[in-house]
């Protein structure tokens, strides 16, 4: 299952990120979600979605996407747990997701 | 309570700097179900200690759609009634996954304070430090709380100087934006030094059922994507929508991005901009480069005012600084004779204003009362809205939401919470919950 991001129609509204959590828990928790809205910079209005995996994040930002991402923020971020198998198959609450890639 | 729930109450008692705790009665909400149904059960019972209540509904923070709403329920200064503040964005899910399910503030602080709900603990923390700051400086990544607490997404339901002024247009605001509280539960806090209450957590709340109540909620969400509300955005679309005057051309060249309350279809936030491009989506080092528009009545009452929509939104943020409900603001500058926008800027810290409204409704005038964008069955008077806003306030819903998606039955609401809690919720209980907290 791949995950499409279009950080540009993302409202923040962290259903991925609750659906995420469900998925791996079946409990409402986003402590185990790998998809994580980033809404730090709040009065900027600066906002997007971060996919964690195990050796990798991957930035969608509103002025494109990034792998391999290392920001000064990454101290409030949740652990990252390993993919669960059973993501596979479950049709996500958010069809919005698409990778966009402003910089070319 | 096991499910949907944080099962915890906190009695908090400013006064004595104590802490009670209690879990969730499982047949206090078979009777009460939850939201105001319980915050007006809880406010009747330490209503001889002026209480300042605060809790969610049973689908608060879950996948329900639209499942963003936080309550304030207390005595309004503006009308004399018990009345609910609804406060949506991130704040209302925070609050719950913070570990509480309502919280009653009680007594009179003798010093500043501010609240740290927290992993289900609740502290009261001196607020020295903070009491000068505005509503944006306490949430500050660097200078306020967020940096001083470590978490940059703590969530914050604060008052500024407006609150320690004598007026009922002090306004609790979430983080830096303007919230549904057109009561003046901003002149309660400060009655009680209680400066801001800083939230968050980590919780985690099991679902009776996950999977009927997961295919539940999906099913919703598929139907809503037929809803026209779901092609418009912002709450700028709203006064076209209520037969009023279009101002999306208006304020079209400030327009950055909008977004969305808590798991909310709608994103009927909108940022705007005009201390940089509001076509620059890179983080750019301006810290302030705008204001988020949650209140379509203030924008509109400033642009009444002649003011350019650059300046209606300054007018805006000035409000939110000082921490007074910028719909009031605007209505008192207006009566007065306001003058021209610097000379409007420069009144808003002295804005006061005592006048008691008649009070007809125990629901905030922040969400338009009429349906939005989707057209629902039957008669939609001033009974449909507050019926329909009772039972958003008792579920957990967004209240703007509610009146856009007439998918959101009753029928679905109550489904909902059954299978997510295997209690027996029944049409009866809704039926004298509504009429519990309509009278
Ligand atoms: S990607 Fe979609 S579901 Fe996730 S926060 Fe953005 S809008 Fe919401």
């Amino acid at each position: 299952m791949g995950l499409k991001f279009d950080s540009l129609k993302c409202t923040s509204c962290m259903a991925c990120e609750l659906a995420c959590g469900y998925h791996r828990d079946e409990a409402l928790a986003m402590l185990a979600s790998s998809i994580v809205t980033y809404r730090n910079r709040e009065k900027k209005n600066y906002f997007g979605i971060m996919l964690k995996e195990p050796e990798n994040l991957v930035l969608s930002r509103p002025e494109g996407w990034k792998s391999n991402a290392s920001v000064s923020w990454m101290k409030t971020w949740k652990p990252t747990r390993p993919p669960n198998p059973s993501c596979s198959g479950r049709p996500a609450i958010c069809v919005k997701m698409k990778k966009r890639d402003l910089s070319a | 309570m096991e499910y949907l729930s944080a099962d915890k109450i906190a009695v908090i008692d400013l006064a004595s700097r104590k802490v009670m705790e209690d879990e969730l009665d499982e047949d206090l909400v078979t009777e009460r179900i939850g939201g105001i149904g319980i915050t007006k059960h809880l406010y009747e019972k330490y209503a001889d200690e002026d209480p300042i209540v605060i809790g969610t509904g049973l689908l608060t923070g879950s996948l329900f759609p639209g499942s963003s709403l936080g309550i304030l329920t207390a005595r309004s200064p503006r009308t004399n009634n018990v009345c609910h503040a609804p406060f949506c964005q991130h704040a209302g899910m925070e609050f719950k996954y913070a570990g509480f399910d309502y919280i009653v503030i009680k007594g009179v602080s003798e010093t500043p304070v501010y609240l740290w709900l927290h992993d289900g603990i609740a502290d009261i923390k001196p607020a020295d430090e903070i009491y000068d700051m505005t509503p944006w400086e306490i949430v500050d990544n660097k200078k306020g709380l967020r940096g001083k607490l470590g978490d940059e997404l703590i969530q914050f339901l604060s008052v500024g100087k407006a609150a320690e002024v004598d007026t009922n247009a002090a306004q609790v605001l979430v983080n830096c934006w303007s919230s549904g509280d057109r009561w003046g539960f901003g002149r309660l806090f400060g009655e009680k030094k209680l400066k801001t209450i800083a939230m968050r957590g980590m919780g985690l709340m099991e679902v009776a059922d996950p999977e009927d109540f997961l295919d539940k909620c999906t099913d919703l969400v598929s139907l809503l994507t037929q809803n026209p509300a779901l092609a418009k955005k912002g709450c700028i679309a709203f006064p076209a929508a209520m037969g009023a005057e279009n101002i999306v051309d208006w304020i079209a060249p400030l327009v950055h991005r909008h977004s969305a309350a808590f798991n909310t279809p709608f994103p009927y936030n909108t940022f705007v901009k005009y201390n940089e491009a509001p076509t620059v989506m890179k983080e750019s080092d301006v810290e302030e480069p705008g204001v988020m528009i949650t209140d379509i009545a203030a924008l509109l009452g400033f642009k009444k005012l002649n003011l350019s929509a650059e300046q209606a939104c300054r007018m805006i943020e000035a409000c939110n600084k000082y921490g007074i409900d910028p719909t009031a603001a605007a209505a008192m500058l207006e009566k007065s004779g306001a003058g021209d926008f610097e000379s409007m800027q420069k009144q808003v810290p002295g804005l006061k204003e005592n006048t008691q409204d008649a009070g007809t409704t125990p629901f905030s005038p922040w969400c338009p009362s009429q349906p939005l964008f989707a057209a629902f069955d039957g008669a939609t008077d001033a009974a449909w809205w507050q019926r329909r806003q009772a039972v958003a306030y008792i579920f957990g819903i967004d209240p703007i939401f509610a009146i856009m998606a007439p998918e959101i039955t009753e029928a679905k609401l109550i489904e909902a919470v059954t299978t997510g809690t295997e209690l027996e919720i029944s049409a009866d209980t809704l039926e004298d919950v509504i009429a519990s907290v309509i009278s």
